[in-house]
């Protein structure tokens, strides 16, 4: 983008400390019931439909999947990515890759997909007389998609592109380098795209082992928000995915069972050839449904995001920020929180010269002691009203709500109202703060990765020891 | 340029890495890689760290000097589970016991159980929103103009969020030689310390309350926006008229502001892909109105003093240039809030110049500016366009919705790109043009609209050394246009612009754009069912029409090729398009 846009803040930027003059109100607490409210129905086979109907001329619905990386071995590593490039590729009554594209954009819609690591994502955003349409398509190439031998051919080089585009983004590469190190012998530990011998290597017979093991009525949900009507849309699902197996014949999990939830370790890669050092710092974190996920949240957005380029430069009130601005030690660091089932990674992200990077991991950790031993009640409160409006603000059109319900359902099994998160985030106390961060920012082995000039990243106990100096 | 060049030649080590992958005995040996890893037990005591192998892994500084190649990160993750061996020593012991504390102490319920007071809390609720709950049901868009000329748009939605923004009808087409980089420097100094607040106060307040808080300047409109909640709009006025009413432009800050101006501007001449439409604009306009770029030269930055910003607010940020839009708030309060605020600013100063008196300094002039890049590993780009009526001619004809849906139907994109259908895979330069050729990098239409005129044009990269196949190509496709063109492309062109429309404008940032800049183009707004209703309205003839009207114009034409690559300029363009007229008004 053309430097003639200034943003005051990073992409999610957060708060804290220092003076406030300009003095916000307090929430009026009648608008959290306005919101729509979620119906969610379940199917014989299991499917659960879940919506929320708003007003307005356009709707997004979507298939969300339990099933992304995690479900894989070390042979098929890949496949529910290769998976879901190839479910467009065309069905008996839509036979070709082009009979998709042209029904899709002859509507004027959109069709969207991606995989993670423990979930994969079908959806689309189209006019409201077109969801049925919309279902029909989803419907039919969930459980008719051919999976043509030549077709698959085709795609692997596409897919090597795309691994290649990957490799080339130091972001990508440093946190597929995390997950390798921190989830190490556990399924989390591989990457989404999976090694290039796989995509060279991953058969139909492989890809339809993997639908009809995963793909399952129980691990569906059906989402929909915007122009949709819930009694219709329930109608439809029930007739246009009928032949989804409710589940497996056999009982056990076949997500692998996960024999590390953490290990404290290290990858580094040293390219003298690179301008600047790529790093993550990462400790475990919290999985998905754990009671002090808005705590952990909370101290995400405490310790801040903050780049070179945006317009708020040293005066954000991130005390990480301020001290990373002053004294120019970082382009940019994120504070990151990413949840899985049964474990999460909690970290930063930070690009730096390669001379300073030593002092911005030590701040990082710095901060994180601060945090557990001393944070103040004042910045917790404003942190609070903060996530708050943030959260409350963050539901902007019909694809993130779309996406919200899929995710909560696949992940909680129910919908967060914004009432239940309100209530949650401000029952928050700086104890409960203290308690967290002490538990799992203090005096912990985290999982520590980096790419570039290294020659002057910290030695890993150094790192490690950052996370018990106590005086402050 | 160099930049370019830097970047695709690290992609290209990486992806000839990539192909062979199974060294790795030899690359995790002899490279710059260690890995090594601990278990996390015994978190409580600090000091039993005893698994150290670094050294082992670790290689001497003298052996990373020497290293010439640089294993792919792939292949390093690869590696790790083909070699299980390397990590001999990572733990099968389950969890931490700090996260078990955790739970053990967290007086808060899992996220998958409903918080216990939530019922009784909607309840409560419930009772308050009786008394506010059954406001005005009205969500129309409704305009006001206060008394100093001042004009307000807001639309009520059903949320509780609201996007407010600022616009003034202003830009770098405004500048004149003295002042050049003048409204660029504005949007820096946005948000910067004002009589009433520091800079730190102004923005600690914004990041409590705010999201998407930003400034943007252009050649024909300034505008500052924001989100927030309802309950916090009066808040971000006040802010927003303090800095159009008392800014300090502390000299410290501008001083600061000027070099990353100047930053900027080196930036902007290394990449090609944002240098080449600004040149087309100095091509089709000369220098001066739409012409004049928002990014002026390093001297010009360095010549503007605190007194040009002051005198620049002082001219041009007058009440009959101003438009305050927002969504999500009912239109009488915001109404209010702006008089109280906004209500001592004049309709306009002596010195502020009718807009009539700019824009007759814009006049296109069309032609050719080719240059060579600075070596033979640059991607060459051709980009033709072609001169159109404005925003404001709205009022009189539809032919900006025809040249929306031309433009959609010709559509095209990058040679890679991710996501599926949606985004005009089926158009007709993407079927005939990226996808035919595959050193082509990128091709597709584009319609930049600015008030009394607009580009219509075309795009086009491809690796070195194809740009002329490539421009052939297109032309050909550019000529039997008209002759290949079907009803389907049109239906599919039209739902696409008017779905692209609706969806757009459900986001509350662009919808409060969205008004303001129609009112400041125009003077009107159009609702989304006016627009939907004038792109249903387009025929194949009227498509037709305008498209041959469009190409006997004198385009403009940017060049960035060697003189290896054969190129087309301005004048040959208007040759072809006369040597084939009736190939390209369809007339067998």
């Amino acid at each position: 983008m053309l430097n003639n846009v200034s943003k005051l803040f990073a992409v999610s930027a957060k708060n804290i400390s220092g003076s406030r003059s300009i003095v916000s109100k307090s929430f009026d607490l009648g608008f959290l019931n306005k919101t729509p409210k979620t119906q969610i129905t379940t199917l014989p086979n299991g499917i659960r439909v879940a919506t929320e109907q708003s007003f307005g001329e356009t709707a997004s619905v979507g298939v969300w999947v339990d099933s992304g990386s995690v479900y894989e071995n070390d042979k098929n590593n890949g496949v529910a990515h290769f998976l879901e490039h190839m479910i467009f590729k065309g069905t008996p009554t839509r036979p070709s890759p082009h009979a998709i594209e042209s029904e899709v954009e002859n509507m004027g819609g959109s069709l969207n997909a991606f995989t993670s690591r423990e979930h994969s994502a079908y959806y689309m955003k189209v006019l409201k007389d077109n969801v049925p349409n919309a279902v029909d398509i989803l419907s039919d190439i969930f459980q008719n998609s051919k999976f043509d031998s030549k077709l698959i051919e085709d795609e692997r080089q596409t897919i090597i592109s795309e691994n290649n585009y990957v490799q080339s983004k130091e972001d990508e590469v440093i946190f597929d380098q995390l997950h390798a190190a921190a989830f190490q012998g556990s399924p989390l530990g591989r990457t989404i795209l999976g090694p290039v011998e796989n995509i060279k290597s991953i058969s139909r017979d492989q890809i339809l082992e993997f639908v009809s093991k995963n793909y399952t009525g129980d691990r569906l949900v059906v989402s929909a928000a915007g122009a949709v009507d819930h009694d219709a849309l329930v109608k439809q699902v029930a007739e246009k995915f009928a032949n989804i197996k409710a589940a497996p014949a056999s009982q056990e999990s076949p997500r692998a069972q996960i024999t590390n939830d953490f290990v404290g370790s290290e990858i580094r890669v040293r390219d003298d050839s690179l301008p600047l050092v790529h790093f993550a710092v990462a400790v475990k974190g919290l999985s998905w449904d754990h009671p002090d996920y808005f705590v952990l949240e909370l101290i995400q957005n405490m310790i801040g995001n903050w780049n070179r380029s945006i317009s708020a430069g040293k005066n954000l009130s991130s005390n990480l920020g301020e001290i990373v601005a002053t004294e120019g030690l970082a382009e940019s660091f994120s504070t990151f929180f990413t949840c899985y089932k049964d474990t999460g990674l909690f970290g930063h992200y930070g690009v730096c010269q390669p001379e300073t990077v030593d002092d911005l991991i030590a701040e990082m950790l710095k901060e994180w002691q601060r945090i557990a031993s001393s944070v103040k009640n004042s910045e917790v409160e404003r942190a609070k009203d903060k996530l708050i409006a943030t959260t409350l603000m963050q539901y902007d059109g019909t694809s993130k709500i779309c996406e919200g319900i899929g995710r909560q359902l696949l992940t909680l099994g129910r919908r967060l109202t914004p009432s239940e998160t309100y209530l949650r985030i401000s029952e928050i106390t700086p104890a409960d703060v203290k308690r967290v961060a002490t538990s799992l920012l203090r005096d912990v082995s985290p999982a520590v990765t980096a790419i570039g000039p290294t020659g002057n990243f910290p030695e890993y106990n150094f790192v490690r020891g950052w996370t018990y100096w106590n005086r402050l | 340029m160099n930049n370019i060049l830097k970047n695709n030649k690290a992609s290209l080590l990486l992806s000839k890495l990539l192909v062979k992958p199974n060294n790795s005995s030899t690359s995790t040996s002899n490279s710059n890689i260690s890995i090594f890893s601990q278990q996390q037990k015994n978190t409580n005591n600090a000091n039993t760290i005893n698994t150290n192998h670094l050294s082992q892994f670790s290689p001497s500084l003298s052996s990373l000097s020497s290293t010439t190649t640089t294993p792919s990160p792939s292949s390093l993750i690869s590696n790790i589970f083909r070699k299980k061996n390397v990590l001999s020593y990572f733990s099968t012991s389950t969890s931490s016991n700090s996260v078990q504390d955790v739970l053990s102490k967290s007086p808060f319920l899992p996220l998958t159980v409903p918080h216990p007071k939530l019922k009784e809390f909607n309840l409560s609720n419930q009772n308050d929103n009786n008394n506010s709950g059954n406001e005005n049901m009205d969500y129309k868009e409704q305009i006001t103009t206060l008394p100093n000329g001042i004009k307000v748009i807001s639309k009520q939605t059903h949320e509780e969020a609201c996007a407010i923004g600022l616009y003034v009808n202003t830009g770098s087409k405004f500048e004149t030689p003295e002042n050049r980089g003048v409204f660029n420097l504005l949007q820096k100094m946005t948000f910067k310390a004002t009589k009433n607040n520091t800079t730190p106060e102004i923005v600690r307040s914004l990041e409590d309350i705010s999201l998407n808080a930003m400034s943007v300047s252009s050649r024909e409109i300034m505008q500052i926006s924001i989100e927030v909640l309802r309950k916090d709009v009066e808040n971000i006025l006040k802010i927003f008229s303090d800095q159009i009413k008392c800014p300090l432009f502390e000299q410290e800050e501008l001083k600061e502001q000027i070099e990353s101006c100047i930053r900027n501007w080196e930036s902007l001449n290394s990449s090609a892909d944002s240098l080449l439409p600004e040149l087309l604009q100095r091509v089709a306009f000369g220098d001066e109105g739409l012409g004049s770029s928002i990014f002026a030269a390093p001297n010009e930055y360095e010549s503007i003093t605190r007194e040009k910003l002051f005198e620049a607010i002082e001219r041009y940020y007058v009440g009959k240039n101003i438009v305050v839009s927002g969504t999500g708030i009912n239109h009488g309060e915001l109404v209010q809030m702006v008089q109280k605020y906004f209500s001592d600013i004049p309709y306009q100063r002596a010195n502020t110049p009718t807009i009539e008196s700019v824009d007759a300094k814009t006049v296109y002039n069309g032609g050719t500016m080719a240059f060579s890049p600075e070596s033979d590993e640059v991607d060459p780009s051709w980009i033709v366009a072609f001169p159109f009526k404005g925003l404001a001619s709205i009022t009189e004809s539809n032919d900006i919705f025809t040249a929306f849906v031309l433009q959609s139907i010709l559509g095209g994109g990058s040679a890679y790109s991710t996501g599926g259908p949606g985004k005009g895979m089926q158009s007709r330069l993407n079927l005939n043009v990226v996808y035919r050729l595959h050193k082509i990098k990128h091709c597709s239409a584009f319609f930049s609209v600015f008030n009394q005129h607009s580009l219509f044009g075309v795009n086009l990269n491809t690796t070195p050394g194809s740009l002329g196949n490539a421009i052939e190509l297109l032309l050909s496709e550019l000529l039997f246009f008209n002759q290949n063109v079907t009803m389907e492309e049109l239906n599919r062109a039209k739902r696409s612009q008017k779905s692209q429309i609706l969806t757009n404008l459900e986001l509350r940032g662009v919808l409060c754009d969205d008004m303001a800049r129609q009112l400041v183009g125009m003077g009107q707004w159009k609702t989304p069912e006016e627009v939907c209703k004038a792109i249903d309205s387009v025929t194949m003839e009227d498509v037709k029409a305008l498209y041959t009207k469009i190409m006997q114009s004198k385009p403009s034409v940017v060049v960035l090729a060697s003189e290896k690559d054969s190129v087309i300029t301005a004048e040959d363009f208007n040759l072809i398009v006369q040597q084939n007229l009736k190939l390209l008004t369809g007339t067998k």
